[in-house]
Order: structure tokens, then C-alpha cells, then sequence
């Protein structure tokens, strides 16, 4: 009884694809995934995450894999499906059949499928669900200032999350604009792969940047993700010396980037910038993004992969505080901060 | 006093047990229930409280019942068996021996014969019988069923829409009057009752020219001062037996070190309660022997309302500050805390299956009162505040559970200690928000009863209803009852007929179900059912009261305060500061499922009546697209205006037409939703319910927490959620909130539990207790429950250990706590 997916999605040359479609829309509204209140590690204090959906980076082990495609997803859980055969009969696509003639698995053509959503809403036990929605703006603003008074006991805010707030580069700088305007404190998580005059814009309404540095190696990081890393640590460097607050956030992730070089190399990195970061927060790889994976039928790199314990990154921390770089895991920051 | 401010103490808040405390603590018997029955083995009722009540009652017949009550008082005290265990400082037991407990013979006949048949009978099985025997035509529920007919007595015990009433479960929640005992010792209150029958001796006899009126009111007045006399000097006699007992074993005793300590509890107890307290140990015994008499030896009383950091203060300043009288350390009066706290944890009740179901996981329900402001409004939190948070973290016991008066001028080193006692996962304190309570409390009981500054010296009764406290002011006795307003809905779609559990035609008929046109037509048929209820339980509770007045008397509690004292009144009687409580139940339940009708029978159109009365009929079974429907319908707790107005215009309803009702003294009752247990063991009692709730199903678990599995947003929605409804119209409200226990014990936990508790504050809301624990832990602790003696969590107004909890409710916790993870 699995979800087979035909096709393995190739999600740099999709998101390529839509990289080029992007400069021609810079425009474009994202769809949101998730409005998520009581957020307590992406930025100080108690802060609500916009999650838009797309991003240009294929990080192989990324929590969000439903926020990677900018397009509508659908979730299937297995758990809830009694195989009643209703999706596969309303499908105007033909993109849904069974595995065999037993009807004990379902399967699903994504490249086939026009995400008309006729089979989430035929499903009568809410086993296919809609992943991202078209979301008003005015809507966004309104549940993310609704914890207004949580944001002012604990210096909290809203962080721009996703996927990737600069994929959208002219709706996230029209939320934050609206944010800055309520007053309110402003985070935005990035992996700063994008043109500087993008950066430079949304920098100035921007109280605090996440800006991930996944490895300083050029090669592994062309060779995990699909890009090299050299526009981000020049935007940072840039960043840097327009006074950014800047934290630097790394997934910590087997057989990538856990090793004493890697290190040593972001030390001497952040030392010669113009003006230090704030800290570094470290984020040890875990799993429990895989249930998200099987859903959207997508495969998952990192499959059987063992949590990663804070003790195993505990050295690092101990390495970068050695450096005089402030340093959490887990990113908890608090409220006393910033 | 220097200030100990939380930077200086940061590592060192709490320290581990002291060897005493810890000998203490591995000896005690726990009287917890699970499933109805105590779990420690051994655990059962003594004969001897109802022996000698009985023995004297047959002695005195004829005499006037407050007389024979105070008589057999004073048998008992003057022939119990007494007892000091090693290693005590502070001593009394209601019973003979640690593993056992009291009956309350004369309060009611069910639980009477409960016990006779239950592994729990005294050993003295025949005497028990005959004494059951004897007591079945002098009960208050017996005599309560010459007033009613067989449907109330089957609306009222059968347990579907409201719980029983006092009569039938002697249930009693009295704030004594411990300053009296403090400040003036038990000869202070009987010279002033002294004063008091001579006065009226003098003015019965010689009253000329002779006013009926006014001077046949003095008999009553004087059989009630003879009995508080005949209760207090017994008393003082049963302490000084303990004095006596401490030197007998003192001159038996080879350690010299616990030969002194058995001569410093003789002195206390020849002291006190006789005599005025001299310092903290006088104090702290003072207030046990009070506590063991007032409820649980006279009669039964739940709880421990007072306000303790304020009642015990002065006295803690002599001796740990001035060093003035019984000097000791900090850590001594740490210890001695703890050692109160161990002497509540031993402490049980002989209670009815109902009761013993519903408190589940607990001795009984004990809940202290701390911090706050004074009369004045300043600041009423001391490092003696601090000290009884510090006991709490330090002996990991469930009992006594504590209540922390938030107000906003609260000192950090008290949140502090709070804090430690959350985060590790003990459910208390439990937090109340002063400055909404003390408003609420100054408009609760009318127009210029009681003053702002009677008000702030509040103290919670039981889990969550605050009275006034003090030597007077204090309302005696008090007893609540619980309605089910999910019953009161599932009777409105089903013509008041109860199809899920009493098979009976339960309310009034509402009319067909099937027939309402508009949401106001049910809105209509739950109102008549509402308060069908609601009139039967303040009818309950008033024939309960009168009947406790009569035959339930309670000399020696009402001999403390200085208002029985004057008028010659029984505390039962006490009119002044009358202060009803209601427990409204499963509002959120209601809430929700009348949120999902409105909108998918009458907006959306989606479903009609007559499929939703079929579909609850049948459990939802074969209904299950439907269900889901309901089920994800918009629901309470997540910042959802839909819904929450809904809910708001509820709970607005619910205390509007329940003060509709007015009590035996004029007083009208406002609600308090809370839940107490009943929210597990009200599960078979309540049908399926249009909220997607199966038959069978836990209720919501608060007052106002949203339905397990339903707060999808978090706790800053939930609170958002709470900070929408009218607190000025409920005597208070109970929140659980889940904590993630990782992010609570990170060195960023407090910061930011604090930043939410300011909220919580600002908000205006009403209560929160927290329920901070590892759902992994849960799950490991319920396949080897050796490993997790200690494993404490929030059940409901109290804290149980994991453990004792029976495994429907063990899952019923961990629900609540895995949606949290995402935090």
C-alpha cells in the first residue's frame, strides 16, 4: 500500500524553470502554506512565520519540501485513505489509478495532474488535503498582527519564512513595509541567493536577517543543491556593511557539512566582514520532515537517517564560542534580545 | 528585609529534600484512586470516628442536635487512638492508624453502604453494619428524600445532567477561620462565647418587661454556644494529648537529638491551639490540628481554603527574621513546609464511588492560596511565598496543589519560584489573575457587601472558586455543584428524551428537533433545558442547606469565627457573605457544536436537521464524511471570530439565566466552569454531540480550554480565543494550557514564559494552570510505570501522579500534550 510517484520530480530543473519565469514576474503572489502563531525559534521572542511557498534552492534535507514548488501541492494520507476509489473515478486527468487490480494502492501521475483539486474535494475522508492557498493580503496581515500583544511582552514579531521570502521579492516587500508600518518587528529567513538590488531593498525594512550558510566549500554546495555559494557570502558580505542584523543559521547535516573545516572556514568568513553577525544558530539535521515527503510523493534523501542528538553539535558550538561568535542550537533566542 | 533577587539564587532555588523529609516521603501511604479504587494496598476506612460519634449519639438522645453533634465530637477526640510517627515535627491524623481514613456516617446512606460492600469496610465489618444501620433514618439524605419525588431523585443521582447534590454526597468546602485560632488560641475563643451565653443568660432571666420576639431567639443562640464550647475545650483536650504522648516517647526515647524533638512537640502541642501562636512551628501546627478538625474530624470538608503566606507570616517573622520566638533557619521553615506537605499527601477521604472516580489520581482535592495583595493593594507576596513554592518543587508531591494570586505588581523572584515548579511538570500553582478576580468578587456578592479590601484577602475555596477569608468575612461552608450543559444540548435534539445513557424522558419536551427552521429554534430548546437544570441544582443545594443547618451542624468551625460567635449562628446558617458556585460544565463542547450546526445545517445548508438527529442517534456510525464535516468545522480556541462569538454569547447566556435563580439567602449564583475529573467519567454519560464528538468521548477538559485535538494554532490563539469572553459575569473560569516541556527547561524558557504570562495578564483573562511534561516520557512511563513513581501531571483544579491514573485517562493526557510539539 504505497503512493508511487512515476515520475521523480526534478525539482532544480523545475525550480530553474521557474527561476527564469520569476525575473519576468517579479511581481508575483506566493501562496501561503502556513500562518504559524507561537513560533519561538525563528527570531526573538513569541513571533508568527508567514510561510510562502517556492524556492529556487533544492536542498535535499529541507523541513519545508511542500514549500520548495510554487505551484499547489496535494497531500495524501495514506492513514485516513479507505481506498473507496472516489478520486480515481472523478479525476478529469486520468492522472489517478490503481496500483493493480487487488485496489489496495493508488496511483498518482503528477505530471499528469492539473491540480483542478477535484479529488480533494471528492475525498470523503479528508485523505487528500490542498497544500498552499491564495491568501488576500489584507488577510495575512490580519492573523499575523493578531498576536500584537504577544510581540509586545516578549519583543517578538513576524518572520517571513517559507520556502523563500526573496522569491517574491516585490510581495515581501510590501508586507514588510505594512509590518514596519504596525510597528511591529521584522525577520526574514533567507538562503540570499538572489540579485543584490533585491536584498538591498528588503534589507531596509528588515529588523533581523536568517540568513542560512549551508556549507563554504563551492564544490559540496553545488554538488548538494544545485548552485554554488558564491553570491551568498558576497550578498552577506554586502549585508554586512549596510548594518544588517544578521543571524547566521546552519543546518547541520551528515556527511555535508559536520566537519572541523567547514568551520574554520565560516569563522574566518564572518571575522573579515565589515560588522559582526549577531550569532550563529546551529540547526541539527533532523527527520521529521520525512512524513512530509511520502505525502507529497516525493522522495526523501535522507530516508531511515537517525535524529541528530545536540550533543553531536555540541563541539561546534564550543568552536565558534572559542571565536568569540555568540552561538545557540536550536535557535532560541528569547526575549531579551535584539 | 533584604531582597533575594533571582540573580543571586539562579542556580540554587531548589535544594534536594532533607533526610527527614525524604524518610518521610518513601513511608507515606497515598490514599490516590484510580478508576474508583485506591491503589495502595492496605488502604481502608477506621472504625473509630463513627464508633464513638455513634456511641455518643446514642447516649444523648432527646438533646438538641447541635449538642449531640459538638458531644460526639468530643468522644471522639477525648478516645481515639493517636499516634506520632518517627521522624515527625508536625503531628495529628483524623484516624487510628496512617492507612486509614474516617467514614461520614451520618452524612449520607449511599456511601454507607458503599463501604460495607467495598474491600475498603473497616475490619470491624458487624459494628460497621449495625452503626449503618443505626444512622440510615438520621442521614441529611435521608431526611432530604421526605422533600422530593422519585423523578428529582432520579434527575439528581442518576449523574446525566447535574451531579448529585450535598445531601447525597456530603460534599462541604469551609474556609476556617485560622487567624482566630492564631491570634486569640482556643481559651481567647471561649472566654469570648462565655461572655457571650451569660450575656444572653442574663437577658433571657431577667428581661423586663418580657419582648417575645426578640428574646425567644436566645434558646437556639445558647444551645449553639454550648456546643462550641463543648467543641473547643474538647479539642484543646485532644492536642494536650498529643503533648502528653510526645513526653511519654521522649522519656522512652535513646537518640538524643529525636528525644529533644519529641520534647519541642509536646510544648507545641501543649501550647497551641489552647494558646495564642508564639512563632512558625506553633503556626504550622496551629493550622494542621484546625485543617484536621474543621475537615475532616467534625465533618468533611474539601479543600484547604486559606490564604497561607498571609496567615502564617507574622509568625514566620518572629522566628526566621527577628529570631524572636522559636528561632530557626530558612531551611528549617523550608523543611517544615515540606513536612505539612507530606502530612496533606497522607491525608485521605472515605469517599462514594462518584467522588472517588472524579478526583481520580488524588487523596482529595487541597488547594492553598498564595501571593497577591493585601488589603491596601500593595504587594502581598514574602519569601514566605517563595518558601511554600520552594516546598512544592522540593517534595514533587501532587497535594497540597497551590493557587497563585497574579497581580501586576508581582515580584520576579516569586515568578521565579512559580516557574520552577511548572517547568517541572508538577501542574501548580495554578494561576488566578487578581485583578480580575477581586472586581469580580466586590460585584458577586451585590452592591456594598463586601469591601475592596475584604475582597483582596481572597483565598480559593476549592480548585478554582475564590471567597473571602479571615476571622470573619470568611463564608463558612460552601458547597458547589456541577451541571452538564452538553447534556443540556443533546436533550434539546432529542425532545428532553436521554437516549445515550438514562433512557429516559430526562428535560421537558423541547419540541421535534427535526422541525427547527432557524438556529434560534435550538438556541430556544437548549435555553428550557438549561434551566430546567439549573433550577433543580439550586433547588438541591438549598434543601441540602437547610437540612445541614439542622441536622449537620458544625460547632467548633463555626466557633472560630468571630461573626458566629456574635450572633449565636451555626457557620452553615452564616447569611452575610453568601457566596454560591455553580460548576458549568462542557461549555466548549457546546460552543463548538453549536458553531458547526450554525453553520453547516443553517448557512451553508450542507446537512439538515433531520440527518443531524439521525446521525447523532446512531453515534455517528456510517455518518463518518459527516462527522468529519462537523469536526472541521470552525472550533473554539483558535483566535476564530466565528466561532468564539458564539461561544462568547454562551457563556454570557449560561450566567445570565443561572442568576436567574436565587439562593436560600437572596444570593444569585454566578458559574464556574471548570471540570474537575468529570470530564473523563462524564464521557459514557453524554451521546454524541454535533461538535464531531463520539459517544464515549472525553468532554473538554477546562472551563474554557479548547476540545483535545481542537486548538490548532497554539497558545497564543487560545489565549486570544479566552481574552473574548465577559469574566465580570462567571465567579471564574478554568484554562489548561500545554507547555512543550523542552522549550520550558531551555535557558530561554523563563523569559519567555514570562513575556506570555504578562499577556496572559493584560488580557484580563481569568485563570491558567500549565501541564508541562514529555509526551515520550508519558508513553514510556505508561509501559513501565516502576520507573516514574514521582511523574507528576495536571489533571484538572489538581495534580496526580502519572501513574496512579487509569489508562483511558493516561491517553486522555497525552492527547492534550503531543499537539503541543510543534512549539
Amino acid at each position: 500500500m504505497f503512493f508511487f510517484e512515476l515520475i521523480n520530480t526534478n525539482a532544480v530543473r523545475i525550480n530553474q524553470r521557474l527561476g527564469k519565469k520569476m525575473e519576468k514576474e517579479k511581481d508575483r503572489v506566493p501562496l501561503i502554506t502556513e500562518i504559524q502563531r507561537y513560533c519561538i525559534s525563528d527570531g526573538p521572542g513569541i513571533r508568527t512565520l508567514i510561510f510562502l511557498k517556492g524556492c529556487s534552492l533544492d536542498c535535499p534535507w529541507c523541513h519545508n519540501p511542500e514549500c520548495k514548488s510554487p505551484e499547489i501541492d496535494i497531500y495524501y494520507h495514506e492513514d485516513k485513505c479507505q481506498k473507496c476509489g472516489k478520486c480515481i473515478e472523478i479525476c478529469p486527468q486520468r492522472a489517478i489509478s490503481w496500483l493493480s487490480s487487488k485496489k489496495e494502492a493508488i496511483l498518482r501521475d503528477r505530471e499528469k495532474c492539473s491540480k483542478c483539486l477535484k479529488c480533494v474535494e471528492s475525498c470523503p475522508l479528508k485523505a487528500l488535503e490542498k497544500v498552499g492557498q491564495a491568501l488576500a493580503f489584507d488577510r495575512i496581515i490580519d492573523e499575523a498582527l493578531r498576536d500584537r500583544a504577544f510581540y509586545e511582552t516578549s519583543r517578538g514579531g513576524i518572520t517571513l519564512s517559507g520556502g523563500e521570502p526573496l522569491f517574491f521579492p516585490e510581495y515581501s516587500l510590501k508586507l514588510l513595509k505594512k509590518f514596519k508600518a504596525e510597528m511591529i518587528h521584522t525577520a526574514v529567513e533567507t538562503s540570499g541567493s538572489y540579485k543584490w538590488e533585491i536584498l538591498e531593498e528588503i534589507a531596509e525594512y528588515t529588523d533581523l536577517f536568517l540568513y542560512d550558510i549551508k556549507c563554504m566549500d563551492p564544490t559540496m554546495h553545488k554538488r548538494f543543491i544545485g548552485v554554488d555559494n558564491k553570491l551568498i557570502l558576497n550578498n552577506l558580505r554586502k549585508l554586512s556593511a549596510v548594518k544588517a542584523n544578521i543571524r547566521i543559521r546552519v543546518p547541520v547535516i551528515p556527511r555535508f557539512n559536520n566537519n572541523k573545516e567547514n568551520f574554520e572556514l565560516l569563522v574566518d568568513y564572518l571575522q573579515s566582514l565589515e560588522n559582526p553577525v549577531l550569532a550563529v544558530d546551529l540547526l541539527p539535521f533532523h527527520n521529521s520532515a520525512e512524513k512530509k515527503y511520502i505525502q507529497l510523493g516525493l522522495n526523501y534523501a535522507y530516508k531511515g537517517e537517525p535524529f541528530m542528538e545536540k550533543k553531536e553539535v555540541e563541539w561546534i558550538k564550543d568552536f565558534l564560542e572559542k571565536n568569540n561568535i555568540t552561538t545557540t542550537i536550536g535557535g532560541i533566542i528569547g526575549p531579551e534580545e535584539v | 528585609m533584604k531582597d533575594i533577587t533571582y540573580k543571586d539564587k539562579q542556580d540554587e532555588l531548589i535544594k534536594p529534600l532533607t533526610e527527614r523529609a525524604r524518610k518521610l516521603k518513601d513511608s507515606l501511604w497515598w490514599k490516590h484512586t484510580r478508576g474508583g479504587e485506591y491503589v495502595e494496598k492496605g488502604v481502608k476506612a477506621g472504625i473509630e470516628r463513627s464508633r464513638y460519634m455513634t456511641q455518643s449519639f446514642k447516649e444523648t438522645d432527646g438533646e438538641e442536635w447541635v449538642i449531640r453533634r459538638a458531644k460526639a465530637l468530643a468522644n471522639v477526640l477525648d478516645n481515639m487512638t493517636i499516634f506520632i510517627k518517627d521522624h515527625e515535627l508536625l503531628v495529628g491524623d483524623h484516624a487510628e492508624k496512617p492507612n486509614l481514613i474516617p467514614i461520614y456516617q451520618e452524612s449520607n446512606y449511599f456511601l454507607n453502604i458503599d463501604i460495607l460492600k467495598s474491600p475498603y469496610c473497616p475490619d470491624e465489618k458487624e459494628e460497621f453494619r449495625e452503626i449503618t444501620e443505626w444512622w440510615k433514618p438520621h442521614t441529611i439524605q435521608t431526611k432530604a428524600e421526605e422533600y422530593i419525588d422519585k423523578d428529582e431523585k432520579a434527575l439528581q443521582n442518576n449523574n446525566a445532567s447535574m451531579e448529585s447534590p450535598g445531601y447525597v454526597t456530603g460534599y462541604s468546602s469551609p474556609t476556617p477561620a485560622y487567624e482566630s485560632v492564631f491570634e486569640d488560641g482556643l481559651e481567647g475563643r471561649i472566654k469570648r462565647i462565655e461572655g457571650k451565653l451569660k450575656e444572653a443568660q442574663d437577658e433571657f432571666l431577667h428581661q423586663n418587661p418580657w419582648n417575645g420576639p426578640e428574646a425567644m431567639t436566645l434558646p437556639k443562640k445558647m444551645d449553639e454556644w454550648k456546643a462550641m464550647l463543648i467543641a473547643d475545650k474538647a479539642v484543646i483536650r485532644w492536642a494536650k494529648r498529643y503533648a502528653r504522648l510526645a513526653r511519654y516517647m521522649a522519656e522512652e526515647e535513646k537518640d538524643p537529638k529525636r528525644k529533644e524533638e519529641l520534647l519541642m512537640i509536646a510544648d507545641v502541642c501543649n501550647h497551641v491551639p489552647a494558646k495564642p501562636c508564639r512563632g512558625f512551628r506553633d503556626a504550622v501546627q496551629a493550622q494542621w490540628f484546625t485543617y484536621l478538625l474543621c475537615q475532616s474530624l467534625e465533618r468533611y470538608g474539601s479543600g484547604m481554603s486559606c490564604k497561607m503566606d498571609t496567615m502564617w507570616w507574622p509568625y514566620y517573622k518572629r522566628s526566621v527574621i527577628d529570631k524572636s520566638e522559636q528561632p530557626m533557619t530558612r531551611e528549617e521553615a523550608v523543611e517544615l513546609v515540606v513536612l505539612h506537605r507530606l502530612k496533606v499527601s497522607e491525608h485521605g477521604v472515605v469517599k462514594s464511588r462518584l467522588y472517588r472516580e472524579i478526583h481520580a489520581g488524588a487523596n482529595d482535592l487541597f488547594i492553598i492560596t498564595i501571593g497577591g495583595v493585601n488589603p491596601d493593594g500593595s504587594n502581598a507576596c514574602t519569601d514566605l511565598t517563595n518558601i511554600i513554592l520552594e516546598a512544592a518543587a522540593t517534595a514533587m508531591t501532587t497535594e497540597p496543589s497551590l493557587g497563585l494570586r497574579w497581580h501586576k505588581n508581582i515580584p520576579e523572584l516569586t515568578v521565579r519560584y512559580a516557574f520552577e515548579c511548572i517547568k517541572r511538570g508538577l501542574g501548580f500553582p495554578s494561576i488566578k489573575n487578581d485583578d480580575t478576580a477581586i472586581p469580580s468578587l466586590v460585584e458577586g456578592f451585590g452592591s456594598g457587601k463586601l469591601s475592596v479590601q475584604d475582597a483582596r484577602r481572597w483565598a480559593l475555596c476549592l480548585c478554582m472558586s475564590p471567597g473571602p477569608t479571615g476571622r470573619h468575612g470568611g463564608l463558612r461552608t460552601r458547597w458547589a455543584c456541577s451541571s452538564y450543559t452538553a447534556k443540556c444540548l443533546e436533550l434539546s435534539l432529542s425532545d428532553g428524551y436521554d437516549h445515550s445513557y438514562t433512557d429516559s424522558q430526562l428535560g421537558p419536551h423541547t419540541g421535534d428537533p427535526t422541525k427547527f427552521k432557524t438556529f434560534d429554534d435550538l438556541l430556544q430548546a437548549y435555553k428550557i433545558q438549561y434551566q430546567h437544570v439549573h433550577s433543580a441544582i439550586t433547588r438541591a443545594r438549598d434543601l441540602s442547606r437547610y437540612l445541614e443547618a439542622k441536622f449537620y451542624q458544625s460547632p467548633f468551625l463555626s466557633s472560630l469565627d468571630d461573626e458566629c460567635v456574635e450572633r449565636g449562628l451555626d457557620g452553615i446558617e452564616w447569611d452575610e457573605f453568601c457566596n454560591p458556585w455553580f460548576n458549568v460544565m462542557d461549555e466548549v463542547v457546546v460552543a463548538d457544536s453549536l458553531a458547526a450546526v450554525k453553520k453547516l445545517v443553517f448557512e451553508d445548508k450542507k446537512y439538515t436537521m433531520q440527518q443531524l438527529v439521525e446521525a447523532l442517534r446512531a453515534n455517528w456510525d456510517g455518518y463518518e464524511e459527516m462527522r468529519l464535516d462537523f469536526w472541521n468545522a470552525p472550533k473554539w480556541g483558535n483566535d476564530d471570530d466565528y466561532v468564539d462569538e458564539i461561544a462568547a454569547n454562551l457563556y454570557r447566556y449560561n450566567s445570565l439565566e443561572l442568576q436567574q435563580n436565587t439562593n436560600l439567602f437572596g444570593a444569585h449564583p454566578k458559574p464556574l466552569p471548570q471540570h474537575v475529573a468529570i470530564y473523563w467519567t462524564l464521557g459514557p454519560r453524554i451521546g454524541a454531540t454535533p461538535n464531531g464528538r463520539r459517544h464515549g468521548e472525553v468532554l473538554d477538559d477546562g472551563g474554557n480550554s479548547p476540545y483535545i485535538g481542537c486548538d490548532k494554532k497554539g497558545p497564543t490563539a487560545v489565549l486570544n480565543s479566552c481574552a473574548k469572553l465577559d469574566y465580570s459575569l462567571q465567579k471564574g473560569v478554568l484554562l489548561n494550557q500545554k507547555l512543550d516541556h523542552n522549550v520550558m527547561n531551555s535557558d530561554k524558557g523563563f523569559p519567555l514564559w514570562y513575556a506570555y504570562m504578562k499577556t496572559w495578564h493584560k488580557l484580563g483573562i481569568d485563570h491558567v494552570q500549565f501541564n508541562v511534561c514529555d509526551h515520550e516520557q508519558l508513553r514510556d512511563a505508561q509501559k513501565h510505570p516502576e520507573k516514574y513513581p514521582d511523574l507528576i501531571v495536571r489533571v484538572a483544579g489538581y495534580s496526580a501522579r502519572f501513574v496512579d491514573l487509569s489508562v483511558y485517562a493516561q491517553d486522555t493526557i497525552i492527547a492534550r500534550t503531543e499537539q503541543e510539539l510543534a512549539g
